[in-house]
């Protein structure tokens, strides 16, 4: 799996964050406005809430990077983890439907899942909170039609 | 066929535990924002390096003045002869030119620091400041904010309530009572530990009136210890 044959690679949105991106915007509007109005905050709550938002910032970043997922000319190809990883190349030729999951949150937003079914009898692959899940399926569906036909005419992939 | 651990029940629960405690971490931070700056009185420690009686004696003492900071909320502070010096009062820079500035400052919280010639850091907030007699509130009846742009002379510094200092460590000399047992200093090491009371300073002079958990007096010859 060399990284130059990834035609797609994506991760979560950080669309799919923003409730804590929310909770970092309150508490630094809370302490912005309670400055500007003279209120004193001491400063073991400045350290406190700064420790929170970057704790908060550390743990979306990392929950994003961890996890991504990349197209070849003939396989997907799924990475969980970062330190220890676990990485899984799945052939076109298995994969026998493909299905976006979106609540309504995220659709209006444009973000979602994508489930990649399996003919055999094993867990499919979720491929969770991508940008424009539904661009993603199109583009995964041409690049299999592709690879299938170049299957038909005997061409090979090197 | 099902979908891998992602969507399986475990990873679920795992997932409403982790946005659970992070959610309540938002709610205690935002909350303790809140309470500590709405409720200025409010300490995480309390008043724990405060004496305690059982294991402290009385202090009375006229001594030199040494160089100390204080940091906390003390309920009225008066100053005076703050000469040739500025003070800014929230976006204002006010001029103190007269010898007779008298500058009382209600419900102040902030630091103070101060050496035998002058006042050399005062910052912090109060809800009222009288000036030479004059009252200054903010509009909205929150604390104004108040500086000092640089160090400046001062005659007297004088605290209404009691006031903690949990260490001086100072050469003086004067006269101290510690427990009605009267002990002159001549250019003596005066160490005082764990100090509530009355402080006041003027005429050049630092009156403590109050109770005392250790004292130590290091002279040319001989160290004196006193403690419960």
């Amino acid at each position: 799996m060399e990284k130059s044959r990834y035609l797609i690679k994506v991760r979560r949105s950080r669309k799919n964050y923003l409730t804590a991106y929310l909770m970092i915007s309150i508490i630094v509007g809370t302490l912005l406005v309670l400055n500007y109005y003279n209120y004193s905050i001491t400063p073991k709550v400045l350290i406190l809430s700064s420790l929170f938002i970057f704790f908060l910032l550390s743990y979306t970043e990392y929950h994003r990077i961890k996890d991504w997922w990349a197209i070849t000319d003939h396989s997907l190809v799924q990475s969980r983890g970062l330190l220890s990883k676990n990485v899984r190349e799945i052939d076109f030729s298995s994969i026998s439907d493909l299905d976006v999951d979106q609540p309504i949150l995220k659709r209006i937003l444009n973000f979602g899942n994508v489930n990649v079914r399996l003919f055999l009898n094993e867990t499919s692959i979720s491929i969770t909170d991508i940008n424009q899940p539904e661009d993603f399926i199109k583009e995964l569906q041409s690049i299999i039609s592709l690879n299938k036909r170049k299957k038909e005419h005997g061409i090979g992939t090197l | 066929m099902e979908l891998e651990r992602y969507n399986q029940p475990n990873h679920k629960r795992h997932r409403f535990i982790t946005k659970l405690l992070v959610f309540l971490a938002f709610l205690f931070v935002i909350s303790l924002i809140l309470f500590t700056s709405l409720h200025s009185d409010f300490s995480f420690t309390g008043n724990v390096i405060q004496s305690d009686p059982n294991n402290s004696f009385s202090i009375s003492s006229e001594t030199g003045i040494p160089e100390l900071s204080l940091n906390g909320d003390y309920s009225q502070i008066t100053l005076s002869g703050l000469k040739d010096s500025d003070i800014i009062l929230g976006d204002k820079i006010i001029s103190l030119n007269n010898v007779e500035d008298q500058l009382i400052l209600y419900d102040f919280s902030g630091k103070i620091s101060i050496n035998k010639n002058s006042l050399n850091i005062l910052e912090g907030k109060a809800s009222k400041i009288v000036m030479n007699g004059a009252p200054l509130t903010n509009k909205n009846n929150k604390k104004l904010a108040l500086s000092l742009p640089s160090p400046t002379n001062y005659n007297s510094l004088v605290f209404k309530e009691s006031v903690i200092i949990p260490s001086i460590d100072f050469v003086t000399s004067g006269n101290v009572v510690l427990d009605g047992d009267n002990l002159a200093l001549n250019k003596e090491n005066l160490v005082i530990k764990g100090f509530s009371g009355n402080f006041k300073i003027t005429e050049n002079k630092l009156f403590l009136d109050g109770l005392v958990s250790r004292v130590d007096i290091v002279g040319k010859t001989k160290t004196i210890s006193i403690s419960k």
